[in-house]
This record gives C-alpha cells, sequence and structure tokens, in this order.
C-alpha cells in the first residue's frame, strides 16, 4: 500500500476495505468439526479444464475450491545442465498472507517431491499455479489435503510421471502427508495456533490418519481410472 | 516367453506394483527392465527391487534385444506404460512431454551467427509440443502480452526472454549438412523465421539443446522469401528454393520433401 | 508451378499433423481452414461461442452464505475459457475523492445526467492465468484500464448509488447493541441528530477479473463477466459506532497487500443490504471482430482454373469473436464493440492493419454486436 503500485488501477489511496461486524460470529464452529470426518464424501473432482497449460484440476468441498494447474515441464531459466527437474508450487489467495502461503508451498514441494519422477526431465521445470477460488475454511492446514489431491490430479493429468499416490489427511490441526499406501509418512505440518501435543498424541493422530488415507486414495484411483 | 508367472495387470495407475525385478520362471530367470512410464523402487523392508507403474494407461511387456551377448541366463523383458488414447480428449496431450536425444523436432530459427543458428523447438516431428507453450501463454499478438513489464513477469521456471516459453537449441555450422562441413555458410543455410526438422543431438548445457541437419530428410521445411515478408516458398533442390508467386530464389538448406 | 499447393499435397509425403501446422505456420493453418468455409475452431464466420453463466456463488449474499468480503460475483464461461469475477467493496470519505462535494449536491438534477462527473466507474484488476508469477503483463495492464475507462464513459454507475447513509450502532445500558437507520425508523431522530456528521463517505467497487485457460482476445469475456457480476452486487448498510473512535482491527487490502492496522470509525452491518443502483438502460455488452483478406495461394483449390481468377478482387472476410492461437495471431485487424440491445454503442474501437474495413462490415458487425448483447442480456 506504501508503494503506489502504477500497474494497476487500484483506486484512491485513502479508501478502506469493507469491515463486517460480526454479529453471529462463531458460532457454527463446533459443527464444522464434526462435518470434518464425512468431508471426504463431498469432494468433487474435475480435470482437464484449463487449455492453456498442460493438465489441471478442480477439486470442491463445501468450503474449498481449488484450481489447480500444471505448467510445463518446460525450460528453466537456469544456465547449467540440471540432470532433474525442478518442481514448483505457487500459491494464490486472497485470504492468506503471502509468508503463509510460501511456508505451506515449501512444504507441498517437499512432499511432492517424493512422488514426482524428477529424474525423468532433465533440465526442465515443473510449475504447479493453486488458485483459491472459495477459501471458507481459516485454516490453512484444512487445505492441504485438498491441495496434495488437486496437486495429483493435475500432475496425472498432464501425464507426468509420478511414482506413488499420496494424499493427506488433516486431523487436529495437524496435516499427514502420507505415501505407499498409508506406510510411508512423507510430511507433517502442525499448526502452530493449535494446541501443544505431546508425541503420544502426535502417534494417535498418524494412525487416525493412516486409517481413512485408504479411503481418500481410493477415491482419486476411482476417479482417474475412469475419466 | 508367455511362460511368465508374474501376471501384469492391462491397466494401472501411479504407484501400481507391476513385477519384481527377477521373475523364476522355466526354464530360464526373466529379468524385467523399467521402460517408460515406469520406475525401479527399491524396498529397504525387504531388500527387493520392483517395477512400479507411474503413470496411467496400458501396461505393455516387450522382449529385450542384446545384441552381441548371448545372456544364456536370462530372458530380458522391458515394462513401460503407455498413456490411453482414451486420455486425449480435453488437451491434445502427448506422451512426449520432452525433446530426447535422437528425436526428430521443428523448430524454428529465431537467430544467425557465423557459427550457428540459435532455434527455439516447437513441435515434434508428428505430435504438437505441449500446450503451454503457445499463444494461450505466451501470446504475441497485437497487444504484446510480455513487453513493456515483460524483464519482471516470469514463469517459475522459466525467464522471460523474447524466445518466450520454448526450448531452444543450437544448429552448429559443421551439423548442417554432411558433407563439405567446413564450408557451410550459415546464412545460406538458414534465415530467421524458417521452420526447421532437425535432429536432437544431445540436451546440450543449461539452455540449448545441440541439433543436427545432417540428414537429407532434415533441413528447411517451411520459408518464407525476403525474411519473412514474402510469400511461402517451396523447395527446388536441396539448396534453393523459390516462391512461385514473386519468383525469387533463395538459398536453404531444405528438407527432402518426399 | 500453376498450382502450388496441390503440387505440395501431391509429392509432399512429408505432411503436418492440423495442429503441428497451427503451431510452425499459424497464418497457413488459418487460411487454408478460411478457404474451406470454416475457422481453425469449426465455427462458422460469424458465429460465436456459446456463454455459461454460473452468477454468484462466491460473494457472501451467494447460494450458502458465507463470511468473506465479496459483495458480487460471476463466473463467465466461454468456450475453453472462463473468467471470474469478484467484487469487493472499499469505503472512502467523500472529500478525498471530489472536491467541490457541496456544490454538486445541490445542483444534482435530471438536467445534470448526462455529466460524466456524475458517474464513476469500478477499480478492475485483471488477471490472466498462463503460468507466470510475477508483476502483471501489458495485456492485464491495457485490460485492466481499459474496462475502467468504458465503464466510467458507458455512464452505467452513478455516483450517488454508492452514496452511503450511515446508520448508527447504539449500545443499551444492559450491552445490547442495536443499529438505527435514519431512512428506517422516524423514532430515533432526536438521536439520529445529535450524531449528524459533516463527513460523507461513498462505497468503492473493486473488480478482480481473474482469465483461466485463455484461448484468444479476452477484452469482452472480462466485461461481460463484469456486467454480470455488478448485476449481482449488493451494497451491505454501513453504520458508525456509537461510540465512533479508536476501533482497532486487523484488515486486508485488496490484492496482494498485507495486512494493516487502522482506526475505523465506519462499520458494514452484515445483516442488511440493498441491490447495488445501477443506470440499467446503459448496460451493454462486449463483442469482438476481425476482418481477414483470403490469400489466394494459400487456398486448397479443387480445380486448376480457379487460379485464373481475377487477383485484384481482394476477398475480406468479417469474423466474429476470434478464438484460437491462429486467428489471433494472422488476424490483425479487430473490432472491439460494445453495445447494448437496443444498439446504442458505448465503445467502438478498431484496430487497423492490413485488410479494409469496409462499411459493409463495419455494419455487419453493428448488427451482430447488437445481436450478441440481446442474447447475453437474456442469459441473466
Amino acid at each position: 500500500m506504501n508503494v503506489q503500485d502504477r500497474r494497476r488501477i487500484l483506486g484512491p489511496a485513502g479508501a478502506k476495505p469493507l469491515v463486517f461486524a460480526n454479529a453471529e460470529a462463531k458460532e457454527d464452529k463446533t459443527v464444522k468439526e464434526e462435518t470434518q470426518l464425512n468431508k471426504n464424501l463431498s469432494i468433487s473432482l474435475q480435470r482437464g479444464i484449463i487449455s492453456n497449460a498442460n493438465g489441471s484440476s478442480i477439486v470442491e468441498t463445501s468450503g474449498i475450491s481449488l484450481l489447480t494447474s500444471v505448467y510445463g515441464p518446460r525450460s528453466t531459466r537456469s544456465m547449467s545442465f540440471e540432470p532433474r527437474a525442478t518442481l514448483n508450487i505457487i500459491l494464490q489467495s486472497n485470504k492468506f498472507d503471502t509468508s503463509n502461503l510460501k511456508e505451506i508451498s515449501n512444504f507441498l514441494i517437499s512432499v511432492l517431491q517424493c512422488c514426482v519422477c524428477l529424474e525423468k526431465y532433465p533440465k526442465s521445470g515443473i510449475d504447479l499455479f493453486i488458485n483459491f477460488n472459495i477459501e471458507d475454511e481459516d485454516e490453512l492446514v484444512q487445505y492441504i489435503p485438498i491441495m496434495i489431491m488437486s496437486c495429483m490430479i493435475a500432475l496425472m493429468d498432464a501425464d507426468i510421471e509420478v511414482s506413488d499416490i499420496i494424499g493427506g489427511l488433516t486431523i487436529d490441526h495437524t496435516a499427514v502427508c502420507l505415501g505407499q499406501n498409508g506406510d510411508q509418512l512423507l510430511g507433517l505440518w502442525k499448526d502452530p495456533s493449535s494446541d501443544e501435543q505431546d508425541a503420544l498424541v502426535l502417534n494417535e493422530t498418524i494412525a487416525k490418519c493412516q486409517e481413512q488415507y485408504s479411503s481418500s486414495r481410493q477415491q482419486l484411483i476411482e476417479f482417474i481410472s475412469n475419466c | 516367453m508367455s511362460d511368465t508367472k508374474v501376471k501384469f495387470p492391462s491397466r494401472s495407475i501411479p504407484g501400481q506394483l507391476l513385477c519384481p525385478v527377477y521373475a523364476p520362471t522355466e526354464p530360464k530367470v526373466t529379468k524385467y527392465t523399467a521402460g517408460p512410464g515406469t520406475k525401479l523402487i527399491h524396498y529397504d523392508a525387504n531388500n527387493l527391487d520392483v517395477i512400479t507403474s507411474t503413470r496411467i494407461g496400458h501396461v505393455t511387456v516387450s522382449p529385450v534385444d542384446v545384441e552381441g551377448k548371448d545372456d544364456n541366463d536370462m530372458i530380458l523383458m522391458q515394462v513401460s506404460v503407455t498413456s490411453d488414447e482414451k486420455n486425449d480428449k480435453t488437451n491434445s496431450h502427448s506422451s512426449k512431454l520432452l525433446p530426447k536425444e535422437g528425436d526428430v523436432v521443428l523448430c524454428r530459427v529465431i537467430r544467425i551467427s557465423l557459427q550457428r543458428a540459435n532455434v527455439e523447438i516447437i513441435g515434434f516431428q508428428n505430435e504438437p509440443m505441449p500446450i503451454d507453450g503457445g499463444v494461450g501463454t505466451n501470446g504475441h499478438s497485437v497487444v504484446g502480452v510480455n513487453g513493456g513489464s515483460g524483464g519482471s513477469t516470469f514463469s517459475m521456471s522459466q525467464s522471460s526472454s523474447d524466445l518466450g516459453e520454448t526450448f531452444r537449441g543450437i544448429i552448429r555450422s559443421q551439423d548442417v549438412r554432411a558433407t563439405d562441413r567446413d564450408r557451410v555458410k550459415m546464412v545460406d543455410a538458414f534465415k530467421p523465421g524458417d521452420i526447421v526438422k532437425a535432429q536432437i543431438l544431445s540436451l546440450g548445457d543449461g539452455v540449448n539443446y545441440y541439433l543436427t541437419t545432417a540428414r537429407n530428410d532434415l533441413g528447411v521445411v517451411f520459408a518464407k522469401s525476403d525474411n519473412g515478408a514474402g510469400s511461402l516458398m517451396y523447395a527446388m533442390d536441396w539448396q534453393t528454393m523459390t516462391a512461385p508467386v514473386t519468383g525469387a530464389v533463395e538459398k536453404r538448406k531444405c528438407a527432402k520433401p518426399f | 508451378m500453376t498450382d502450388i499447393v496441390e503440387d505440395t499435397i501431391d509429392i509432399h509425403p512429408v505432411s503436418f499433423a492440423p495442429e503441428v501446422l497451427a503451431r510452425i505456420s499459424p497464418e497457413l493453418s488459418l487460411q487454408r481452414h478460411l478457404s474451406l468455409g470454416f475457422r481453425p475452431s469449426l465455427k462458422g464466420f460469424e458465429e460465436f461461442r456459446e456463454v455459461e453463466l454460473n452468477e454468484d456463488h462466491l460473494s457472501r449474499y451467494g447460494v450458502e452464505h458465507k463470511d468473506n468480503s465479496i459483495i458480487g460475483s460471476n463466473v463467465l464461461k466461454c468456450g475453453k475459457t472462463f473468467v471470474v469475477t469478484t467484487i469487493t467493496g472499499g469505503i472512502i470519505e467523500d472529500s478525498t475523492i471530489y472536491k467541490n462535494e457541496e456544490n454538486e449536491l445541490i445542483s444534482l438534477d435530471d438536467t445534470k445526467k448526462t455529466d460524466l462527473t456524475n458517474y464513476t466507474s469500478v477499480f478492475p484488476v485483471v488477471e490472466v492465468e498462463r503460468g507466470r508469477a510475477g508483476a502483471c503483463t501489458d495485456e492485464e495492464m491495457t485490460l485492466s484500464q481499459k474496462i475502467y475507462d468504458s465503464m466510467l464513459h458507458s455512464k452505467l454507475l452513478p455516483k450517488s448509488s454508492l452514496k452511503i447513509e450511515p446508520g448508527i450502532r447504539i449500545t443499551d445500558d444492559d450491552g445490547t447493541m442495536e443499529i438505527i437507520y435514519s431512512d428506517e425508523s422516524k423514532q430515533h431522530s432526536a438521536e439520529e441528530n445529535s450524531f449528524k456528521t459533516n463527513r460523507k463517505w461513498s462505497y468503492l467497487l473493486y473488480a478482480k477479473i481473474k482469465v483461466f485457460s485463455r484461448t484468444g482476445p479476452v477484452f469482452d469475456l472480462c466485461w461481460n463477466s463484469l456486467m454480470y457480476a455488478l448485476q449481482s452486487v449488493k451494497l451491505p448498510r454501513a453504520f458508525i459506532d456509537e461510540r465512533a473512535t479508536d476501533l482497532k482491527m486487523t484488515i486486508r487490502t485488496r490484492g496482494r497487500s498485507a495486512t494493516v492496522k487502522e482506526t475505523y470509525d465506519i462499520l458494514s452491518d452484515s445483516s442488511k443490504q440493498y441491490p447495488l443502483n445501477l443506470n440499467k438502460e446503459n448496460i451493454a455488452f462486449a463483442s469482438n471482430y476481425g476482418t481477414i483478406t483470403l490469400d489466394s495461394e494459400a487456398k486448397l483449390t479443387e480445380e486448376a482454373d480457379e487460379e485464373d481468377i481475377d487477383m485484384d478482387a481482394v476477398e475480406t472476410i468479417l469474423l466474429a469473436d476470434l478464438d484460437t492461437e491462429s486467428e489471433e495471431t494472422s488476424v490483425n485487424t479487430t473490432l472491439s464493440i460494445i453495445s447494448n440491445d437496443k444498439g446504442d454503442l458505448k465503445h467502438v474501437s478498431i484496430l487497423g492493419g492490413d485488410a479494409n474495413i469496409s462499411p459493409d462490415n463495419l455494419r455487419k458487425s453493428i448488427l451482430l454486436a447488437q445481436q450478441r448483447a440481446k442474447d447475453l442480456k437474456d442469459k441473466l
């Protein structure tokens, strides 16, 4: 805001965004938590909708709609020869801070690097753009499973080779990313705002996720093999 | 060969186990190698090498010819997964995402110097390149989309240049033709804007692929006279092209049109 | 060598798949398609793409109640391209934008209705998704500016409909809060007067237009989507708290900017809202056209004697709703028209190129624009 952006028409500088007085706030919070478990049932999946990207997907739940597009493998800006592809994930959201998005994107990159066959695409880059179209959930951690799912569909839609179908689940503000039928723990994201948990609780969470992982994986497999 | 004990699924999805590397078949042990669409994975737990699928598609198993070497202990087979035709409904996906060594590609000449021609690769011989190199992303329309602030507008993987987002290549003067290689004049072989059919020699450096046109069927396939301002020209022999309307004759290293 | 193209077909076993040809020589691909009577997208010359609307699913007043700050939205799908427009609001103290506010208020009558100063525009930010990050491209800047200007000059959005008549929030002794709007209740007029301030506020509208899956020129898609989105906009009632000072809260500004802290004194009512009042007769829709000269050389002729056709008779054809890479790169003469269903033109721009725009073609495109506007208007 301080630096005037002359490339965009942003309107007068003195303007203030609308602030809605929240009259009846946060009472349906508990209801939300409960529906969490059944959320897998209400996911809608689509792929191949963006024609100027190599692959794309839309994953929608009741409160989240993400549009992911895959560009590449395409040439990189690197001057030296890279034997493996580089993977980039860019998150575009109106709601969340850039710094938080950056952190999540780094987390996602490290998770996805476990499954994308980067060595098959020398000297190229694969870019994933995740657009947040509907973002009614307040915590970024809730988006992680959906983001991973949409990335996987978009990558497969682009025909980029992946060695495994990985998935993620969020329970109690902790996102767990699993691969290899749930045997492999690829990543763990704990929301800083969540309460302190000891190792025992964490282990329980992971075990719970492993149980549910197969059903979400099955859903993805059904989708991709049916179209 | 059909007596392999491994039963392959007809279709596979990424991460699906296809077979172990060694299968105890009679009379010889079969060794499978990972072809396109598959990956060799090592399981630490039971110390086993297996081949898994890496894409959605049909599984094919084909024998590998080992020339000269009489491998009397093993039958060599290659497992690969090819994408379904069915998947190509919306985007014209090609299973080829990246040019590889030996591929014949189509490229556009963008710069000529005494020693080399710089080109951008725009497609495979009979498959278009992945769509994200086209106007949709690139846009060279009347309202230029990558001028002006273009310098600071970049994709994460790619600097924005006058070349758009395609892969670039170099045809060195000694790779233009097979004979009399030292006396090649680049200006008599290519002009900027020409569409050239070329073969990939090597992956080259970080930026460029190295290409060759030293074959009869390789060379200029589309060219316009007067540095692109005139009309389409057609090959008369392997080093001249002519524009039938204006009668202009120009020199090129032409690809055999037949 | 009388018939070149036939030669290439006969003795050229080296042929290219249509997609490849479109890539390596878009112009030739286009000319060959046109000579066969249709366009690379398989549309007819004057055929438009079908438009699908997905109206207002994103805003807080949409189908499901949502707790976001979007006050109007539209998703427009046209061919493969889709445009997502979301409209958010802002509040500005009037004095900072119009200097002689008082004078204008007094003289605001019907004779002045045509004056441009009585109208305003939205502040659009167009983003065309093309797998890039970083600063906006020239195309995005041009689009935003063109939308801003066209909107202002189409006199669609009167300043008066963005004026805020703030209510007052009163906290009773027992802690319950009540918001009083002067036009709703008369009984509190005494209190109302005591809080009357000299400050005046107006809403500002920001439009964020995201284009996905771009296949051709997108100005008309962005404009049309914005038109639909504007018609779905509802403005919240705003109020000032009785203790209208020092309300600290964290707000997010539009775009990619950071969170800032502000002292806030005017708030939006989350339960009361009213639809935005537009100059309905000025709602107009955009369409684009191009003309191209048929290249006799690229023709896929069937009979050899067609070559005898008089070369001076240059044939130019009119294409409606330009799409696909080959049309965008090869059609240099373009027309952009914003018209309403009665044929009132709000904006016409003609970009000259190599092909002439004959009066005939101009007439035809204006007529088509009116037809198109009628079709699009009926979609709502």
